[in-house]
C-alpha cells in the first residue's frame, strides 16, 4: 500500500503540471466530439519533433487539438505514409485544434514542435476526438 | 450514446492516466457529478506507451458496429467468469482484465446489466490479486450494485475503476503490464469481430477486421520490448506475430489525392484512395488464429 501511495503522489505531482494544458486541450473537445482516448502529452525540447502514428478510420470526422503549457504557438502537421503533407498548422496562423474529415482508411504520421525558440523545453498535449 | 461513450473509454482507459484533480472525494460526490466528472475524465487522457499513440480501432467503433448489425446478444462469447480460477500468473489476470473489460462492453450493448454485474465482481477479484485493491475496494462494489438498474452509472464507475487501475500500474512502472490489459482489449475486440463475422458475414465486418491491420501493428510494437522478459511474453509476441502475417496478406493500397482544406470551418477533407483488400481466407485464418491465441489466455 505504502508502494502505491508514493506512486500516486508522485504521478500525481507530475500530471498537476500537466492539467493546465490538458483543461485547455479539453476544452476545444466540444460536446459534439468524443474523446477516443488517444491523449498524447510528452515533454520537447525546442529544437526537437516529436512524432506520433495515428490511423483515421474512414467514414469519421476528427478532431485534433495540440496545447501546450507554456509556448504559444505549436505547429502540428500531419503527413500521410508517402510524405505528402495533408495539413499544416503553419498556414492557418498556427491554431491549435483542426478537424479532420476521411474519406478513406488512412495512416499517418502527426509531427508536433514548438514554433517559440524563447521556450527552451514545454509539454505538448495531443488530443484527438470522434465526432459523435 | 452514453453506452458509446462507455465502449469509448473501457478499451481506451487502459492506456490512460488521469490528472490529478480527477482524484480523491469519492464518498462525496452525487451519481450526476459523478457522471459529470467522468465525462471530464473521458476528455483529459493521457494515453501514451513507448511513445505510441494507441491507434486500434476503438471499442467505440467497433461496438457502434456490432449494434449497427441488429444481431441478437450470444452468451456464449463473452469469457466465463468460471474461468476466474484458472488464472495463477500475473500475466493471465492482466490478459483476462483487458479480455472481460471489452466482455462487459458487449454485454452493456444488450443490456445484459445483471450479468455485467458478475464481470464487475469478476474484474475486483483480479484486481486485487494483482495488487489493485485500492481500485475495485469494498465501497466501489457498494456502489455498484447500489446501481445495479443503472445502467449509465454502473458504466462510468467501471471506466473510472480502469482509469485508476492504469493509473496506478503506471505509477509502479509496470508499463508491461498495463501493456497486458491493452493487448487483452485488442484480442478480445478482434474475438468478437471475427466470432461475429462467423455467426452472420457482412462486408462491413469483414472491413472492421481488415482495419485491426493497423491495430496489430500497434500491439506488436507495444508489447516488443518485452519479448527477453519471459517465456509468456515471448509466446505471446510470437503468437501475435502469426497473426501479423496473416494480416500482411491484406493489401493495403493507397494513393495521394490532394486534400481539401475549409479554413472557416477549420476543415480538411482528407481526399486520398485506399484500399484494405482482405480475401477469405485472410479472414478465416485470421478467425482461427485468434481463437486459438484467446483460447490459451482463457484456459
Amino acid at each position: 500500500m505504502k508502494r502505491l501511495l508514493s506512486a500516486i503522489a508522485f504521478f500525481s505531482a507530475f500530471f498537476c503540471t500537466a492539467t493546465f494544458a490538458q483543461e485547455s486541450c479539453a476544452s476545444l473537445l466540444t460536446e459534439e466530439y468524443v474523446s477516443n482516448g488517444q491523449h498524447y502529452a510528452t515533454k520537447v525540447e525546442s529544437d526537437e519533433t516529436k512524432e506520433c502514428e495515428i490511423t483515421f478510420i474512414e467514414g469519421n470526422e476528427y478532431r485534433m487539438i495540440a496545447c501546450s503549457r507554456e509556448s504559444a504557438k505549436i505547429r502540428m502537421q500531419v503527413i500521410d505514409k508517402q510524405g505528402n503533407t495533408l495539413f499544416d498548422n503553419k498556414n492557418h496562423s498556427y491554431t491549435n485544434y483542426w478537424n479532420f474529415r476521411i474519406k478513406k482508411t488512412i495512416s499517418c504520421t502527426v509531427r508536433l514542435n514548438l514554433v517559440d525558440n524563447t521556450v527552451k523545453t514545454d509539454e505538448i498535449i495531443l488530443l484527438v476526438g470522434f465526432k459523435k | 450514446m452514453r453506452i458509446v461513450h462507455f465502449f469509448i473509454c473501457i478499451g481506451t482507459a487502459i492506456l490512460l492516466m488521469v490528472s490529478c484533480n480527477n482524484k480523491s472525494s469519492e464518498n462525496s460526490t452525487t451519481s450526476e457529478e459523478e457522471l459529470a466528472q467522468t465525462e471530464n475524465i473521458n476528455k483529459n487522457l493521457v494515453g501514451m506507451i513507448n511513445g505510441t499513440i494507441y491507434c486500434v480501432p476503438s471499442p467505440y467503433e467497433i461496438m457502434a458496429h456490432v449494434q449497427s448489425l441488429n444481431l441478437q446478444y450470444n452468451q456464449t462469447l463473452p469469457n466465463s467468469v468460471l474461468n476466474l480460477n484458472l488464472y495463477e500468473s500475473n500475466f493471465k489476470k492482466l490478459l483476462n482484465m483487458g479480455i472481460y473489460g471489452i466482455d462487459v462492453s458487449y454485454m452493456s450493448l444488450y443490456d445484459q446489466v445483471s450479468d455485467a454485474l458478475n464481470y464487475f465482481a469478476a474484474l475486483k477479484t483480479l484486481a486485487n490479486q494483482i495488487e489493485l485493491s485500492a481500485v475495485f475496494d469494498a465501497f466501489t462494489m457498494e456502489r455498484l450494485e447500489d446501481n445495479m438498474n443503472n445502467q449509465d452509472s454502473l458504466l462510468h464507475i467501471l471506466t473510472k475503476k480502469f482509469q485508476e487501475s492504469d493509473k496506478l500500474l503506471k505509477g509502479e512502472n509496470q508499463i508491461a503490464e498495463a501493456s497486458l490489459i491493452m493487448t487483452g482489449c485488442w484480442i478480445e475486440s478482434l474475438y468478437l469481430l471475427t466470432q461475429i463475422e462467423k455467426m452472420k458475414p457482412d462486408p462491413r465486418t469483414t472491413q472492421k477486421i481488415a482495419e485491426h491491420k493497423f491495430a496489430a501493428e500497434t500491439i506488436l510494437n507495444i508489447l516488443r520490448p518485452y519479448y527477453d522478459k519471459n517465456a509468456d511474453f515471448k509466446n505471446l509476441i510470437n503468437d501475435i506475430v502469426d497473426i501479423c502475417y496473416e494480416f500482411d496478406g491484406i493489401e493495403y493500397n493507397y494513393t495521394y489525392v490532394p486534400p481539401t482544406t475549409i479554413p472557416n470551418k477549420h476543415l480538411t477533407i482528407i481526399n486520398s484512395e485506399s484500399m484494405l483488400e482482405i480475401m477469405p481466407e485472410h479472414v478465416n485464418l485470421i478467425t482461427q488464429k485468434i481463437e486459438t491465441l484467446r483460447n490459451k489466455i482463457i484456459q
